[in-house]
């Protein structure tokens, strides 16, 4: 009884103490791994980049953006065949994970359908519906 | 039995110590990437400048100012979006004081007063005058327009 007790007081807390370093280095081992990726930098920047375009165009116009570190980041993520730029309501929304994306204004009032040329991107401005 | 104490209160002390000091370490790691990987891509001058060249472009046709713009069709004609401007930190201001047309102020208006301060969340501005021609009583005047515009977009995470 007294070797149970004795067993139990000194196994459980190192026990703890192992799990617990062990959670803490996984969890910051992932962190690192996943920001290290660049995916929230390339969002940004990538829907940064789209909507000053669309500020300055006009319908009819053709815009061709060179996507090829998007598509990078979003083959590391396994996000490639998602919908990695979306042009809705007046915001360009690019994702390139399953985790969310990154949502930027454009302030002329104009829409666009988005398809994918190999490493681009491109753009085909017009009026709203 | 005093010793055996002594040696726990010894082990859970190295505990708390040794948790502070991986927080501590953890926390520097997770300051240093945060800050390195999440670098802000500002492009609130390039927005502002857009919007002033957007405005002046459809203020004018062959040099004339174009009569018949104001604060109910300014969105149409220049074809803007009232959305964005109106609920995504924009603002601009077209001030005809050298004509007998009304001042045109859109977005939020108090960023007017916070462009010109430093900081990453302050407004980015351009200000400039423009020169027309303008018919007043069938004479051709060259008048100036005020044309301010403003630009606090943030952007989202989503």
């Amino acid at each position: 009884m007294l070797k149970k007790n004795k067993r139990g007081e000194i196994l459980f807390p190192t026990f703890i103490f192992i799990v617990l370093n062990l959670i803490f280095f996984l969890s910051l081992l992932v962190f690192v791994s996943k920001a290290s990726t660049g995916t929230l930098v390339y969002e940004q920047a990538y829907a940064k980049e789209i909507a000053l375009m669309l500020d300055n165009a006009k319908p009819g116009m053709q815009i061709k953006i060179d996507f090829e570190n998007g598509l990078k980041v979003a083959e590391k993520n396994n996000y490639a065949a998602g919908k990695l730029v979306e042009i809705k309501d007046n915001f360009v929304i690019v994702r390139l994970g399953s985790n969310g994306g990154y949502k930027f204004g454009f302030f002329t009032n104009y829409d666009a359908d988005v398809t994918y040329e190999d490493k681009f991107v491109v753009l085909n401005v017009k009026e709203h519906a | 039995m005093l010793k055996l104490n002594n040696k726990k209160g010894g082990e859970k002390l190295l505990s708390i110590w040794w948790f502070l000091v991986l927080g501590i370490v953890g926390a520097g790691i997770v300051v240093g990437v945060l800050i390195f990987y999440s670098a802000d891509v500002n492009v609130k001058q390039t927005e502002a400048e857009f919007l002033y060249n957007n405005i002046v472009e459809c203020l004018t046709e062959e040099g004339f100012l174009i009569e018949g713009i104001n604060e109910n069709n300014i969105y149409e004609k220049c074809k803007l979006s009232r959305q964005i401007i109106e609920e995504e930190g924009f603002y601009f201001k077209i001030d005809f004081s050298e004509t007998n047309m009304q001042d045109i102020v859109k977005g939020d208006q108090s960023l007017e007063e916070l462009c010109g301060l430093k900081g990453k969340h302050m407004p980015k501005c351009a200000d400039k005058k423009e020169s027309f021609f303008y018919y007043d009583k069938n004479e051709i005047k060259k008048i100036e327009v005020r044309v301010f515009t403003a630009s606090n977009q943030e952007g989202k995470k989503i």
